[in-house]
């Protein structure tokens, strides 16, 4: 169960943001000694019904749950306790003028006929009998204890189902054991470092006093810890934090900047097109260089490479690359295993993989070599949306030479290993980006998203384990393991590292796509690389982070948000694809929504009704808050509305129409009652 | 009282506030409609088969298919088909299911879910116009009033000569170099309304106009001067763990 609620968010599509909601069945708690955790003692009378002697002599009542001891009473403690109790009187009862209840819980028709009611027995006895046995035949256990003292029988089950599992927070990055600063000295006799972690841990949950430290000296607490030692405070000597000491920390943060990346640290040489895309440019850029070497390191190098690198998904949901793939290596039970690259790139916005598959189309076929080296996968298939027709092209030559060449194909690189690289190209329809559909349209079927479980590392794409991946996650894996995850990890924030691919389009001076360090300020991205706002920064409105499924951020959120997962969830909305759409004060901000609307509305399968109706219904009513032809209260209607939809439908593609919603009533709310009053007081004055 | 001027008022007020409507399932999801139905350009008795050439490519599609998942080639197969006839007719789809066996039914599902499958008669030159928000921002509606009024076609219209279609299509993944267009597999970036009356002239002319941007970049780099990727790129080697 554990192990599928983390694979649940194993998510590669654009339709992978994490909802809130969904996100503490995530939360595995930790459990190292792999002991069970402690099971409710379920009722043994679960399903017993306790039958009362109307006589009172029964010996066995239990009084306690008996509230008068004169009703006849089918007592069924079983009954959730919701489920209300049906008393009503009985026409016979009342014209005999006895007030006592019947009560019935099973069958809301009267029953009088008496002998259907007692005695009802749904299980054995509850009642201890005393059982004799007889013998005859001799036991044939082995009493002796040759092979060691024989345990009692227990559950394996609770243990084999926690076995190997370790916490994780929600973004389902792996707690490590707590490391405590060395300026932290133990004090008292026989304090070992285990112990010190406990007592700090209890101090800071437990204690309502600031945490100092022992205060007492040294010595006098070696030599009578009883009397010196504070049991308020935690089993560390004090520590002394001074002005200079805060001050050194502030200098440490001012001076932590993200970004601008240089030239050298950029993994993608070649995103403009400068160069020659062909594997000859390729090799001289630095592709395919030392693969073999890294192949042959085997799946843990390469996996261990990718966890310390801190790579996750570059697709929208940010699930921990390292993590996923090493999903894909269970023993093998013969079925081949599949990577699949998910370039099916439509989220509004979002043009990244483009560029990668176009001007650097080495770097993926080298990425799907080792990823797949990493999951044991026999082949990859490059599932890139239909209308990048040149794109494709570029991909498919790029894979042809590297054929020629020997890099993939049977005994790829001279490593031994075989893996085979296929484009698949889609046919015009954003649902496809979702891991599951993708995997569907790739079977050659509707692009429709399958309910999970199974997941696609147990059955993906025919019938077979199966990991889908962005391109750009599958296209930076050669780089990291050649130049080190630690190299990779130094960019960025903690958990948030590496290099990013953003796309800067709208309302700004100079529209491009660039790589930059994770973390990098918004402001300065657009600043630097988008050349500004049109109309100054002043006149900026609002930005869409992410691509067209996150909530829009306005201005004085942007001045110092950092573009990296945890700032902009802390902003109320997500990186996604990091797709910036940048609107400045000349925009129509309502219409600007109304349009990703409807886009959502053309692009919905139609399986989940909340998606298919609720999007619709969506749709038609923001054209009418674009107008303003629309009651105040219809604005809360329609959160009403983004909230039935959010989470109540199998993929994402709901949830990402509905963020951008919910973005503009939070920060846009006056401007659309706005509208309404001037549109009515505009009817007003036609009426008048 | 309801004298005419209040009429007028009655009407104008119902003409304003939303009149709700029955069947809020959207029937037209994709632009075009799901059944068939038979006319003259697409009946059972059009033939359709493949060209040799295109039957040594149904080859190769199939090979990249595991063993007993020949369906997997359906998408693929169909793009091929409307490749070959310009368009996707329901004799096409018939063969494509002749190929892998199946049903047709399954084919119909799938021609029919996938937008970039015309199932009806299409120009020469198929325009779509991305209108979605990041090209709306930057100016698509005047592109697509120009080809509006150019070809004298709305959307979804072909043009009597049968040489233009134009269809208005959710995001093509060009956002940095809006506002665009795509005819058939090339994209027209970074449009002005110039530029659209240029290349629809060309095409006129059957003239192909160069495809990419059209503001004079090359790709997605930003048009006032490089902000990245100054520098040579480094060679093979540079930065590469000791342990490899």
């Amino acid at each position: 169960m554990a192990v599928n609620a983390v694979s649940k968010f194993v998510n590669s599509g654009r339709f992978g943001f994490l909802s809130p909601c969904s996100l503490n069945s995530l939360q595995v708690r930790e459990n190292s000694t792999g002991t069970p955790p402690p099971t409710k003692d379920l009722p043994s009378s679960s399903l017993i019904i306790k039958i009362m002697s109307v006589d009172k002599t029964s010996s066995d009542r239990t009084s306690s749950d008996r509230t008068s001891s004169d009703r006849t009473l089918y007592d069924a403690t079983a009954m959730t306790k919701n489920r209300s109790r049906e008393e009503m009187p009985r026409k016979s009862a009342m014209l005999a003028n006895n007030n006592r209840p019947d009560m019935f819980y099973y069958n809301r028709t009267v029953r009088n006929d008496a002998s259907l009611v007692p005695p009802i027995r749904q299980t054995a006895s509850i009642f201890k009998q005393p059982v004799t046995v007889y013998k005859n035949q001799e036991s044939i256990v082995n009493p002796d204890l040759k092979f060691g003292p024989q345990e009692k029988p227990k559950q394996l089950f609770w243990e084999k189902r926690l076995e190997g599992l370790r916490a994780c927070d929600i973004d389902g990055f792996e707690l490590r054991a707590m490391d405590l600063p060395m300026g932290l000295k133990a004090v008292g006799p026989h304090v070992s470092q285990e112990t010190l972690l406990q007592s700090v841990a209890t101090a800071l949950h437990v204690s309502s006093y600031p945490v100092t430290g022992q205060t007492g000296s040294r010595s006098n607490l070696e030599k009578n810890s009883g009397v010196f030692l504070n049991p308020d405070q935690p089993l560390i000597q004090a520590v002394a934090i001074c002005e200079e000491d805060i001050k050194k920390q502030e200098d440490k943060v001012n001076s932590t900047k993200f970004g601008p990346l240089k030239d050298q640290d950029r993994i993608f040489t070649n995103l403009y097109g400068r160069h020659d895309w062909r594997l000859k440019g390729a090799l001289k850029r630095g592709d395919w260089y030392k693969t073999k070497e890294i192949l042959l390191k085997g799946p843990e190098y390469i996996i261990n490479e990718v966890k310390n690198s801190g790579l996750r998904g570059r697709g929208g949901a940010g699930f921990p690359t390292g993590m996923k793939w090493s999903f894909m290596n269970k023993p093998s039970d013969g079925r081949p295993k599949y990577l699949v690259v998910n370039a099916d790139e439509g989220e509004p916005g979002t043009c990244k993989d483009r560029e990668i598959m176009r001007h650097d189309p080495h770097k993926l076929v080298e990425g799907c070599l080792i990823a797949g080296r990493a999951m044991g996968a026999r082949a990859a298939y490059i599932y890139i949306r239909g209308e990048f027709y040149n794109e494709a092209s570029n991909m498919q030559l790029a894979i042809c030479e590297a054929y020629q060449a020997g890099l993939i194909g049977k005994n790829a690189c001279g490593s031994g290993f075989d893996f085979d690289v296929f484009m698949h190209r889609g046919a015009g329809a954003y649902i496809c980006g979702e891991e599951t559909a993708l995997i569907e349209s790739l079977e050659g079927k509707q692009g429709k998203p399958r309910l999970k479980p199974p997941f696609p590392a147990d059955i993906g794409v025919f019938g077979c384990p199966t990991t889908v991946s962005n391109v750009e996650t599958v296209a930076v894996s050669p780089t990291i393991c050649r130049r080190g995850g630690e190299w990779f990890a130094s960019f960025g924030r903690p958990r948030n590292s590496g290099t990013k691919l953003y796309n800067i389009s709208g309302h700004v001076n100079t529209p491009c796509t660039v790589e930059e360090e994770m973390s990098i300020p918004l402001k300065e991205l657009i600043e630097r690389h988008g050349g500004g706002v049109i109309g100054g920064w002043d006149n900026l409105l609002a930005v869409i982070p992410g691509g067209s499924s996150t909530p829009l951020i306005p201005k004085k959120v942007c001045e110092d948000v950092m573009m990296d997962f945890d700032g902009l969830v802390a902003a109320q909305t997500s990186l996604g694809t990091a797709a910036i759409i940048v609107m400045n004060k000349q925009t129509d901000i309502v219409k600007a929504i109304a349009r990703l609307i409807m886009f959502y509305k053309h692009e919905s399968c139609g399986q989940c009704t909340p998606c298919r109706e609720g999007i619709d219904w969506m749709n038609k009513l923001i054209y009418r808050f674009v107008d303003g032809n629309a009651k105040p209260a219809e604005i809360d209607m329609m959160w009403e509305l983004t909230k039935q939809i959010e989470g109540h439908t199998i993929c994402a593609l709901a949830d990402g129409a509905a963020w951008p919603v919910q973005g503009l009533i939070r920060h846009f709310r006056p401007e659309l009652e706005r509208r309404m009053l001037a549109f009515h007081a505009e009817k007003e004055k036609i009426a008048a | 009282m309801l004298n005419f001027r209040n009429l007028k008022l009655l009407q104008k007020l119902v003409n304003t506030t939303s009149v709700r409507r029955l069947g809020t399932t959207s029937i037209r999801n994709h632009g075009s409609l799901f059944v068939h139905r038979d006319t003259q350009d697409n009946n059972l008795d059009v033939k359709f088969e493949f060209t040799p050439d295109n039957l040594k490519r149904v080859d190769a599609i199939l090979s990249i298919y595991p063993e007993g998942h020949k369906r997997a080639a359906m998408i693929p197969l169909l793009d091929l088909a409307q490749r070959q006839h310009g368009w996707l007719p329901i004799s096409a789809m018939h063969k494509v299911a002749e190929i892998l066996s199946l049903p047709k039914m399954r084919v119909y599902e799938v021609a029919t879910f996938y937008t970039m499958f015309m199932r009806n008669p299409t120009g020469k030159y198929h325009i779509q116009i991305c209108t979605t928000t990041p090209c709306w921002l930057r100016g698509s509606d005047e592109v697509l009033n120009c080809i509006k009024s150019k070809l004298n076609i709305n959307v979804g219209e072909t043009t009597p000569d049968g040489k233009f279609t134009l269809s208005e299509v959710e995001c093509l993944g060009a956002c940095v170099n809006a506002p665009m267009i795509q005819v058939n597999d090339d994209y027209y970036e970074d449009l002005t309304v110039k530029d659209t009356e240029e290349i629809l002239t060309d095409l006129q002319n059957d003239k192909k106009p160069t495809a990419g941007p059209r503001s004079g970049r090359y790709a997605s780099e930003p048009i006032k001067g490089l902000t990245s990727l100054t520098e040579e790129p480094y060679g093979p080697g540079f930065g590469v763990k000791q342990d490899l």
